[in-house]
Protein backbone atom coordinates (compact mmCIF):
# COMPACT_ATOMS: atom_id res chain seq x y z
CA UNK A 1 0.00 0.00 0.00
CA UNK A 2 1.02 3.38 -0.72
CA UNK A 3 1.39 6.22 2.01
CA UNK A 4 -1.25 8.28 -0.14
CA UNK A 5 -3.36 5.09 -0.13
CA UNK A 6 -2.57 4.82 3.69
CA UNK A 7 -3.79 7.96 4.89
CA UNK A 8 -7.16 8.01 2.50
CA UNK A 9 -8.21 5.20 4.41
CA UNK A 10 -9.72 7.44 7.05
CA UNK A 11 -9.62 10.44 5.06
CA UNK A 12 -13.51 10.02 4.07
CA UNK A 13 -14.93 8.72 7.29
CA UNK A 14 -13.39 12.00 8.99
CA UNK A 15 -14.62 14.54 6.49
CA UNK A 16 -18.05 12.89 7.02
CA UNK A 17 -17.84 13.28 10.46
CA UNK A 18 -16.72 16.95 9.93
CA UNK A 19 -19.51 17.54 7.75
CA UNK A 20 -21.63 16.22 10.08
CA UNK A 21 -20.91 18.32 12.54
CA UNK A 22 -20.53 22.04 10.29
CA UNK A 23 -24.18 20.57 9.36
CA UNK A 24 -25.25 21.70 12.93
CA UNK A 25 -23.32 24.89 13.57
CA UNK A 26 -26.97 26.97 14.53
CA UNK A 27 -26.69 30.25 12.66
CA UNK A 28 -27.58 33.05 15.68
CA UNK A 29 -24.91 32.08 17.64
CA UNK A 30 -21.51 33.33 15.87
CA UNK A 31 -20.45 35.37 18.94
CA UNK A 32 -20.99 32.42 21.72
CA UNK A 33 -17.68 31.42 23.53
CA UNK A 34 -17.95 29.06 25.96
CA UNK A 35 -15.33 31.48 28.26
CA UNK A 36 -13.50 34.78 27.84
CA UNK A 37 -10.36 32.83 26.42
CA UNK A 38 -12.13 30.81 24.14
CA UNK A 39 -12.59 30.89 20.03
CA UNK A 40 -16.12 32.29 19.23
CA UNK A 41 -18.21 29.65 17.94
CA UNK A 42 -18.43 31.01 14.26
CA UNK A 43 -14.66 31.50 13.66
CA UNK A 44 -14.21 28.31 15.11
CA UNK A 45 -16.52 26.54 12.75
CA UNK A 46 -14.82 28.74 9.79
CA UNK A 47 -11.17 27.04 10.81
CA UNK A 48 -12.59 23.48 11.01
CA UNK A 49 -14.18 24.28 7.72
CA UNK A 50 -11.06 25.53 5.99
CA UNK A 51 -8.63 23.13 7.55
CA UNK A 52 -8.65 21.02 4.54
CA UNK A 53 -6.93 23.98 2.46
CA UNK A 54 -4.21 23.03 5.08
CA UNK A 55 -3.52 19.69 4.16
CA UNK A 56 -4.02 21.19 0.44
CA UNK A 57 -0.89 23.19 0.92
CA UNK A 58 1.20 20.83 3.27
CA UNK A 59 0.55 19.10 -0.10
CA UNK A 60 1.19 20.91 -2.95
CA UNK A 61 4.00 23.19 -1.67
CA UNK A 62 7.55 23.40 -0.50
CA UNK A 63 6.86 25.51 2.49
CA UNK A 64 5.18 28.13 4.47
CA UNK A 65 5.91 31.00 5.75
CA UNK A 66 2.97 32.37 8.09
CA UNK A 67 4.79 36.00 8.15
CA UNK A 68 4.15 36.83 4.50
CA UNK A 69 1.28 34.31 3.46
CA UNK A 70 -2.07 36.08 3.48
CA UNK A 71 -5.12 35.41 6.32
CA UNK A 72 -7.54 33.66 5.01
CA UNK A 73 -11.24 35.60 6.45
CA UNK A 74 -12.28 34.03 9.75
CA UNK A 75 -15.77 35.74 9.66
CA UNK A 76 -18.65 33.53 9.60
CA UNK A 77 -21.38 34.46 7.15
CA UNK A 78 -23.91 31.44 6.98
CA UNK A 79 -24.05 27.90 7.21
CA UNK A 80 -24.64 27.51 3.64
CA UNK A 81 -21.02 28.88 3.04
CA UNK A 82 -19.35 27.22 5.50
CA UNK A 83 -20.33 23.78 3.86
CA UNK A 84 -19.85 25.16 0.35
CA UNK A 85 -16.29 26.20 1.41
CA UNK A 86 -15.76 23.08 3.07
CA UNK A 87 -17.11 20.76 0.35
CA UNK A 88 -14.74 22.47 -1.91
CA UNK A 89 -11.38 22.68 0.70
CA UNK A 90 -12.04 18.60 1.48
CA UNK A 91 -12.13 17.81 -2.43
CA UNK A 92 -9.52 19.47 -3.19
CA UNK A 93 -7.24 18.28 -0.61
CA UNK A 94 -8.79 14.64 -1.49
CA UNK A 95 -7.31 15.05 -5.04
CA UNK A 96 -4.33 16.21 -3.81
CA UNK A 97 -3.56 13.43 -1.62
CA UNK A 98 -4.97 10.72 -3.46
CA UNK A 99 -1.87 12.07 -6.43
CA UNK A 100 0.87 12.30 -4.27
CA UNK A 101 3.79 10.00 -4.25
CA UNK A 102 5.76 8.51 -1.84
CA UNK A 103 8.80 10.42 -2.97
CA UNK A 104 6.38 13.75 -2.51
CA UNK A 105 5.12 12.78 0.37
CA UNK A 106 8.50 11.71 2.32
CA UNK A 107 10.03 15.11 1.24
CA UNK A 108 10.54 17.83 4.05
CA UNK A 109 7.92 20.64 4.48
CA UNK A 110 7.86 23.74 7.11
CA UNK A 111 5.99 25.76 8.48
CA UNK A 112 7.42 29.13 9.98
CA UNK A 113 7.31 32.40 10.70
CA UNK A 114 9.54 34.72 9.12
CA UNK A 115 13.37 33.02 10.54
CA UNK A 116 10.92 31.01 13.27
CA UNK A 117 10.30 27.66 12.08
CA UNK A 118 7.56 26.58 13.67
CA UNK A 119 7.15 23.19 12.24
CA UNK A 120 9.35 21.12 10.12
CA UNK A 121 9.41 17.11 9.08
CA UNK A 122 8.07 14.77 6.39
CA UNK A 123 4.85 16.00 4.15
CA UNK A 124 3.19 12.66 5.22
CA UNK A 125 3.90 13.24 9.51
CA UNK A 126 2.70 16.81 8.95
CA UNK A 127 -0.17 16.11 6.89
CA UNK A 128 -1.06 14.42 9.71
CA UNK A 129 -0.29 16.00 12.80
CA UNK A 130 -1.26 20.03 11.58
CA UNK A 131 -4.04 19.26 9.39
CA UNK A 132 -5.51 16.17 10.12
CA UNK A 133 -5.27 15.67 13.65
CA UNK A 134 -5.96 19.08 14.34
CA UNK A 135 -8.96 19.24 12.48
CA UNK A 136 -10.37 16.28 14.92
CA UNK A 137 -9.29 18.64 17.75
CA UNK A 138 -11.04 21.53 16.72
CA UNK A 139 -14.34 19.87 15.58
CA UNK A 140 -14.07 18.26 19.10
CA UNK A 141 -14.56 21.45 20.47
CA UNK A 142 -17.40 22.44 18.16
CA UNK A 143 -19.11 19.57 19.63
CA UNK A 144 -18.69 20.70 23.21
CA UNK A 145 -20.05 24.20 21.40
CA UNK A 146 -23.09 22.54 19.99
CA UNK A 147 -23.88 20.60 23.28
CA UNK A 148 -23.68 23.93 25.75
CA UNK A 149 -26.04 25.35 22.72
CA UNK A 150 -28.40 22.91 23.78
CA UNK A 151 -27.92 21.57 20.14
CA UNK A 152 -27.74 17.83 19.11
CA UNK A 153 -24.29 16.77 19.12
CA UNK A 154 -23.81 13.78 16.51
CA UNK A 155 -21.58 10.64 17.61
CA UNK A 156 -18.53 10.68 15.79
CA UNK A 157 -16.54 7.43 17.35
CA UNK A 158 -19.40 6.18 19.34
CA UNK A 159 -22.69 7.17 20.68
CA UNK A 160 -23.34 10.67 21.77
CA UNK A 161 -26.04 11.55 24.26
CA UNK A 162 -28.16 12.42 21.72
CA UNK A 163 -27.24 10.12 18.61
CA UNK A 164 -27.15 6.26 18.99
CA UNK A 165 -25.49 5.56 15.73
CA UNK A 166 -27.09 2.17 15.99
CA UNK A 167 -25.05 1.11 18.88
CA UNK B 1 10.48 2.28 6.03
CA UNK B 2 7.65 -0.01 7.57
CA UNK B 3 4.26 2.04 8.23
CA UNK B 4 5.07 0.93 11.75
CA UNK B 5 8.24 3.40 11.80
CA UNK B 6 6.23 5.79 9.90
CA UNK B 7 3.82 5.65 12.68
CA UNK B 8 5.59 5.73 15.31
CA UNK B 9 7.21 9.83 15.44
CA UNK B 10 3.18 10.86 15.28
CA UNK B 11 2.34 8.42 18.01
CA UNK B 12 5.26 9.79 19.96
CA UNK B 13 4.02 13.36 19.89
CA UNK B 14 0.41 12.53 20.15
CA UNK B 15 0.85 10.60 23.67
CA UNK B 16 2.96 13.33 24.75
CA UNK B 17 0.52 15.87 24.26
CA UNK B 18 -2.16 13.46 25.88
CA UNK B 19 -0.39 13.48 28.61
CA UNK B 20 0.47 16.96 28.92
CA UNK B 21 -3.53 17.74 29.09
CA UNK B 22 -4.22 14.98 31.68
CA UNK B 23 -1.55 16.35 33.51
CA UNK B 24 -3.23 19.73 33.49
CA UNK B 25 -6.28 17.83 34.89
CA UNK B 26 -6.91 19.28 38.72
CA UNK B 27 -7.76 16.73 41.44
CA UNK B 28 -11.63 17.55 43.51
CA UNK B 29 -13.67 18.23 40.47
CA UNK B 30 -14.03 14.44 39.47
CA UNK B 31 -18.25 15.54 39.19
CA UNK B 32 -17.17 18.50 37.20
CA UNK B 33 -19.63 18.46 33.72
CA UNK B 34 -20.27 21.52 31.53
CA UNK B 35 -23.78 20.29 30.69
CA UNK B 36 -26.20 17.93 31.92
CA UNK B 37 -25.58 15.69 28.94
CA UNK B 38 -21.66 15.66 29.51
CA UNK B 39 -19.30 13.24 30.55
CA UNK B 40 -18.09 13.89 33.80
CA UNK B 41 -14.65 15.32 34.22
CA UNK B 42 -12.88 12.12 35.68
CA UNK B 43 -14.97 9.97 33.59
CA UNK B 44 -13.96 12.06 30.34
CA UNK B 45 -9.64 12.25 31.30
CA UNK B 46 -9.88 8.35 32.41
CA UNK B 47 -11.51 7.31 28.95
CA UNK B 48 -8.70 9.42 27.09
CA UNK B 49 -6.59 7.82 29.06
CA UNK B 50 -7.76 4.84 28.68
CA UNK B 51 -7.85 4.90 25.02
CA UNK B 52 -4.05 4.38 25.03
CA UNK B 53 -4.51 1.06 26.39
CA UNK B 54 -7.16 -0.11 23.78
CA UNK B 55 -4.92 0.15 21.24
CA UNK B 56 -2.44 -2.06 22.30
CA UNK B 57 -5.93 -4.74 21.49
CA UNK B 58 -6.02 -3.14 18.38
CA UNK B 59 -2.88 -4.03 17.69
CA UNK B 60 -2.10 -7.61 18.94
CA UNK B 61 -5.20 -8.95 18.73
CA UNK B 62 -7.82 -10.59 16.16
CA UNK B 63 -10.92 -8.14 17.98
CA UNK B 64 -12.43 -7.48 21.31
CA UNK B 65 -15.54 -8.18 22.28
CA UNK B 66 -17.38 -5.51 24.53
CA UNK B 67 -19.04 -6.27 27.47
CA UNK B 68 -18.02 -9.61 27.67
CA UNK B 69 -15.80 -11.84 30.34
CA UNK B 70 -13.13 -11.81 27.84
CA UNK B 71 -12.91 -7.91 27.51
CA UNK B 72 -9.39 -6.60 28.12
CA UNK B 73 -10.31 -3.48 28.05
CA UNK B 74 -9.37 -1.33 31.38
CA UNK B 75 -11.95 1.11 31.91
CA UNK B 76 -10.71 4.02 33.87
CA UNK B 77 -12.54 6.28 35.61
CA UNK B 78 -10.34 9.41 37.25
CA UNK B 79 -9.19 9.30 41.13
CA UNK B 80 -6.41 11.58 41.28
CA UNK B 81 -4.74 13.33 38.73
CA UNK B 82 -1.31 11.48 39.86
CA UNK B 83 -3.10 7.46 39.55
CA UNK B 84 -4.37 8.29 36.18
CA UNK B 85 -0.68 9.74 35.02
CA UNK B 86 0.43 6.58 36.67
CA UNK B 87 -2.02 4.18 34.55
CA UNK B 88 -1.37 6.13 31.17
CA UNK B 89 2.16 5.54 31.28
CA UNK B 90 2.02 2.24 31.64
CA UNK B 91 -0.81 1.85 29.12
CA UNK B 92 1.15 4.14 26.37
CA UNK B 93 4.73 2.69 26.91
CA UNK B 94 2.95 -0.95 26.13
CA UNK B 95 1.34 0.73 22.96
CA UNK B 96 4.58 2.06 22.06
CA UNK B 97 6.05 -1.00 22.43
CA UNK B 98 3.64 -2.63 20.64
CA UNK B 99 3.17 -0.17 17.82
CA UNK B 100 6.72 -0.76 17.29
CA UNK B 101 6.63 -4.72 17.13
CA UNK B 102 3.91 -4.46 14.25
CA UNK B 103 4.51 -5.66 10.94
CA UNK B 104 2.85 -4.26 7.73
CA UNK B 105 1.55 -7.76 7.18
CA UNK B 106 -0.29 -7.27 10.36
CA UNK B 107 -1.29 -4.06 9.62
CA UNK B 108 -3.54 -5.37 7.27
CA UNK B 109 -5.41 -8.23 9.08
CA UNK B 110 -8.70 -7.43 10.21
CA UNK B 111 -10.07 -6.21 13.40
CA UNK B 112 -13.20 -6.85 14.54
CA UNK B 113 -14.92 -4.69 17.83
CA UNK B 114 -17.82 -6.61 18.37
CA UNK B 115 -20.67 -6.11 21.60
CA UNK B 116 -21.53 -9.20 23.05
CA UNK B 117 -21.13 -10.81 20.33
CA UNK B 118 -23.12 -8.32 17.51
CA UNK B 119 -20.38 -6.75 15.14
CA UNK B 120 -19.91 -3.05 16.25
CA UNK B 121 -17.31 -2.30 13.10
CA UNK B 122 -15.22 -4.79 11.31
CA UNK B 123 -11.87 -3.28 9.49
CA UNK B 124 -8.02 -3.20 9.30
CA UNK B 125 -5.69 -3.35 11.87
CA UNK B 126 -4.09 -0.42 10.64
CA UNK B 127 -7.73 1.91 10.78
CA UNK B 128 -8.97 0.31 14.11
CA UNK B 129 -5.34 2.36 15.29
CA UNK B 130 -6.35 4.99 13.45
CA UNK B 131 -9.70 5.88 13.97
CA UNK B 132 -10.81 4.02 17.21
CA UNK B 133 -7.70 4.92 18.78
CA UNK B 134 -5.62 7.70 17.56
CA UNK B 135 -8.54 9.90 15.99
CA UNK B 136 -11.08 8.78 18.75
CA UNK B 137 -8.42 9.99 21.86
CA UNK B 138 -7.70 13.22 20.22
CA UNK B 139 -11.24 14.58 20.14
CA UNK B 140 -11.81 13.62 23.64
CA UNK B 141 -8.63 15.41 24.40
CA UNK B 142 -10.04 18.11 22.85
CA UNK B 143 -13.26 17.72 24.60
CA UNK B 144 -10.80 17.64 28.02
CA UNK B 145 -9.06 20.72 27.21
CA UNK B 146 -12.48 23.20 26.94
CA UNK B 147 -13.35 21.74 30.30
CA UNK B 148 -10.29 22.91 31.80
CA UNK B 149 -10.88 26.56 30.02
CA UNK B 150 -14.28 26.36 31.75
CA UNK B 151 -12.82 25.25 35.00
CA UNK B 152 -10.70 28.61 34.50
CA UNK B 153 -7.35 26.48 34.29
CA UNK B 154 -4.49 26.89 31.46
CA UNK B 155 -5.00 24.67 28.61
CA UNK B 156 -1.98 23.23 27.37
CA UNK B 157 -1.38 24.25 23.73
CA UNK B 158 -1.74 20.73 21.47
CA UNK B 159 -1.50 21.90 17.52
CA UNK B 160 0.02 25.70 18.31
CA UNK B 161 -0.28 27.73 21.30
CA UNK B 162 -3.30 28.06 23.30
CA UNK B 163 -4.68 31.41 24.62
CA UNK B 164 -2.63 30.78 27.95
CA UNK B 165 0.70 30.17 25.82
CA UNK B 166 0.44 33.71 23.18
Amino acid sequence: MTISETLLLDFDAEMSNTRTTLERIPEDAPSFKPHAKSMPFGRLAVHVSRLPNFGTMILSTPYLDMATAPLPSMTFESRAKLLTDFDAAAAEARACLAGATNEQLQQNWKLSWGDKTIAEGPRCLLYRTMFFNHLIHHRAQLGVYLRLNDLPVPGLYGPSADDSMGF
Amino acid sequence: MTLAERLLPELEQQLANTRKVLAAVPDGQNDFKPHAKSMPLNRLAGHTAELAGFAYFFLTTPGINMGTPEDPRKILRMTTRDELLAEFDILAARTLEALKATSDAAFDEPFTLSRQGAVVISTSRYNAYRSIFLDHMIHHRAQLGVYLRLLNLPVPGTFGPSADEK
